[in-house]
């Protein structure tokens, strides 16, 4: 959920829940690790041991943006997520691999999941991965055309991306980020602030009481 | 990337609770774990559902679930993205949401049951970090039902002197009990009673020593160590002693009650569970019933078929352990034994519940002699505070033991409990619901360790989570593993590089 949190009278800081969805191996923990430490691996096994980061850019001089990136686990592989991964996401970024064709149809089903399960004002971006693979034009399996048009009539951001080169991996969640709608108050659900600060913290003793939560 | 490995160290069948905290550990321990569930959602008896599941489960017949699922796939086959599924049975009531996105803010949770704040299972989620991604919020009240009327359970000296639950005579009794619970320590004799040894001494005879009298045992025995009968009485005071002191320190630590409930309902709990599990490598596939379990010459499990959840081909893997919980042995009387029957009827209400003072979420306890029976009526609810349910509504729960299964009208066994809901004699709002559903309870009939199936047992009466989980976790761990299982507390982020 947003937690716009004023430090001063001009800062506004706000952070949202960001998750990824699409086929197996469409690069998606690796265009997380890109955007978060800027890292890429050749050899990356599917995803283990990783799949909650958070990452914070500064739109401009006042406002700073965190995102809480939720990455599948791997149990999109038979279909296996669980609810509680989409409920309250305030975003997400659906990747598929330009070099698969199939990818793209199961990049479109995840977005119709999306839309009929999830918050019905979520902001989601189609990110057509592995760019970089373009190079040999013959490896390419979906027109930018193709997906940019779906995207459009779909209503989403749209990005080919690279976690390998970094090419327009920043550029997809600042768009997502500016399309966030900042100033929206009150519990969309989410962390402690949900539970309207009657979250009981278990770490403390006795009798604390948690006022939200700086996760 | 691969599809399922030749080999697990465990197979585990169902994600009920009991198995995802399981799946979780043993990931965390570096094992590899599969984890299949013939359902389409993750947590078994111990899910939360929402409104459309809750349709097709209690209004829907087999033939329109089966119906349901034949079309599903054959969607899937055609890969068409545009057509939306038509369904095979009915859609709610209108009243509780007309699509999809608000049927989702309904998270109805089968057993409806609370956490006790300082218990065991509370001490496991916070240890293996999964309090992190879970909300817990208290429950605004426990009460317990005296001639009709609900009143709070004390758990104080104070609230002792102040409580119009015990007579004016036992009150210094009750004081005196419960100075005795609040200083017990095990290792120091100064705090012990004298004449009352707790491996010796019964229950029933530890009341006397305190001068207790027969209401203030009950309330104290059925409220405070929540148990749903007297047969505890004449077994050493033990264990009711440790249960009456847990239900205290609980108390003591948030102040309104001592029961925790997550935010968006129980089936919170497996969720996380199943997703750390996930976190650490473990593999999840719904929709994906147990075809067989394969033996080899000695009797012991050797590997585990199943239909692929994808391309429904059947798949063969080998491992030499799995748990699964007794749903997937039904009628297997060499696997497990039926220990009994509860009916519980989970009632969805516009108000809260008359005597609680409004509050957002309580238990209730109506003691069994309260209302001529041997069990109690158990009564939880909680309300939209929890997002289980859109605003305005609440979501409570009345359970019980039946007890004459013979006269073939197990729901008359709830009427009290109905009564006390505002919901005697059948009454029902326009915007209210009755989902009632006799649950049969089995436990396994061997302990696995012959041939390498650990069974769990099924979730119990009572509307709390210690007695059950944790124990038997804690059981079959050590069965599998052949030591007691030592949960170390995370200092670090579980998921995070």
């Amino acid at each position: 959920m947003a937690h716009p949190r004023a430090s001063t009278q001009s800062q506004r800081f706000a952070q949202f829940k960001l998750v990824l969805l699409g086929e197996s191996a469409v690069g998606k923990s690796s265009l997380v690790l890109r955007f978060v430490k800027d890292q890429f691996d050749d050899y990356r096994e599917s995803t283990i041991g990783a799949a909650f980061l958070t990452q914070t850019i500064a739109l401009d001089e006042t406002t700073t943006i965190k995102f809480e990136i939720w990455d599948t686990a791997g149990q999109e592989r038979y279909k296996s997520l669980a609810p509680m991964y989409y409920r309250n996401a305030n975003c997400a970024v659906v990747v598929y691999d330009i070099t698969q064709a199939s990818s793209l149809d199961k990049a479109k089903a995840w977005v119709k999941e999306l839309q009929r399960q999830a918050n019905e004002n979520i902001v989601i971006a189609l990110a057509g991965n592995k760019l970089d693979l373009a190079s040999d034009p013959s490896k390419r399996a979906v027109e930018t055309a193709e997906a940019e048009a779906y995207a459009r009539e779909a209503g989403l951001l749209f990005f080919e991306t690279s976690a390998k080169t970094a090419e327009n991996v920043k550029e997809l969640f600042t768009a997502i980020a500016k399309k966030l709608p900042l100033d929206q108050q009150g519990p969309r659900g989410g962390r402690a602030g949900g539970a309207g600060g009657r979250g009981v913290d278990l770490k403390g003793g006795s009798a604390a009481q948690q006022q939200g939560c700086n996760c | 990337m691969g599809d399922f490995n030749e080999e697990y160290d465990v197979v585990i069948v169902g994600t009920g609770l009991t198995e995802c905290i399981l799946s979780g550990v043993f990931g965390a321990e570096g094992k590899k774990v599969l984890n299949i569930d013939k359902n389409s959602y993750y947590g078994g008896e111990s899910a939360s559902l929402n409104m459309l599941e809750m349709w097709k489960k209690f209004r829907w017949t087999e033939d329109q679930r089966r119906k349901e699922i034949e079309k599903a796939k054959a969607e899937e086959e055609r890969k068409s993205v545009d057509a939306t599924p038509g369904m095979a049975g009915s859609e709610p009531p209108a009243v509780f949401g007309t699509k999809p996105s608000e049927w989702n803010q309904w998270h109805i949770s089968l057993v409806p049951k609370f956490l006790m704040a300082d218990g065991e299972l509370t001490n496991v989620l916070h240890k293996t970090g999964v309090t992190r991604y879970i909300d817990l919020l208290q429950v605004g009240g426990s009460y317990v039902v005296k001639k009709g009327t609900p009143y709070k359970v004390p758990s104080t000296r104070m609230e002792a002197v102040t409580s119009s639950l015990v007579s004016l005579f036992q009150k210094n009794h009750l004081q005196a009990f419960l100075q005795f619970i609040a200083n017990y320590k095990e290792d120091d004799s100064t705090t012990h009673k004298q004449g009352l040894d707790l491996d010796k001494t019964t229950m029933r005879e530890a009341y006397k020593l305190f001068s207790l009298d027969a209401w203030t045992s009950e309330f104290i025995g059925h409220a405070m160590a929540l148990y749903v009968d007297d047969s505890y009485l004449d077994r050493p005071a033990r264990e009711p002693i440790e249960r009456i002191i847990l239900y205290v320190r609980s108390m003591a630590r948030f102040g309104k009650s001592p029961y925790i409930f997550p935010l968006h309902g129980l089936g919170e709990l497996p969720e996380r569970f199943s997703f750390l599990s996930a976190v650490y490598g473990g593999t999840y596939a719904l929709n994906t019933p147990l075809q067989e379990i394969l033996y080899d010459e000695n009797g012991q499990v050797s590997g585990v078929k199943f239909p692929h959840p994808n391309t429904k081909e059947e798949v063969t893997v080998k491992t030499k352990k799995v748990v699964a919980d007794p749903s997937y042995f039904l009628g297997d009387e060499k696997k497990i034994r039926h220990v009994g029957q509860l009916i519980r009827a989970i009632c969805v209400l516009t108000h809260p519940i008359e005597g609680t003072e409004m509050a957002d979420s309580a238990q209730i306890i109506i003691p069994a002699s309260q209302i001529g029976r041997r069990h109690d009526i158990y009564i939880s609810l909680v309300s939209s505070t929890f997002n289980v349910c859109p605003k305005g509504f609440y979501l409570a729960s009345v359970s019980t033991v039946i007890e004459n299964p013979s006269a073939g009208n197990p729901h008359a066994e709830l009427e009290p409990g109905f009564e006390r809901l505002g919901l005697g004699s059948g009454r029902l709002g326009d915007r209210e619901e009755k989902f009632i559903q006799v649950v049969d309870l089995y436990e396994p009939v061997e302990d696995g360790t012959k041939d390498n199936v650990f069974i769990s047992r099924s979730y119990d009466a009572s509307t709390h989570f210690e007695t059950c989980t944790v124990d038997d976790v804690k059981d079959i761990y050590k069965r599998l593993v052949g030591k007691d299982l030592l949960i170390e507390e995370r200092k670090e982020e579980p998921v995070e590089e």
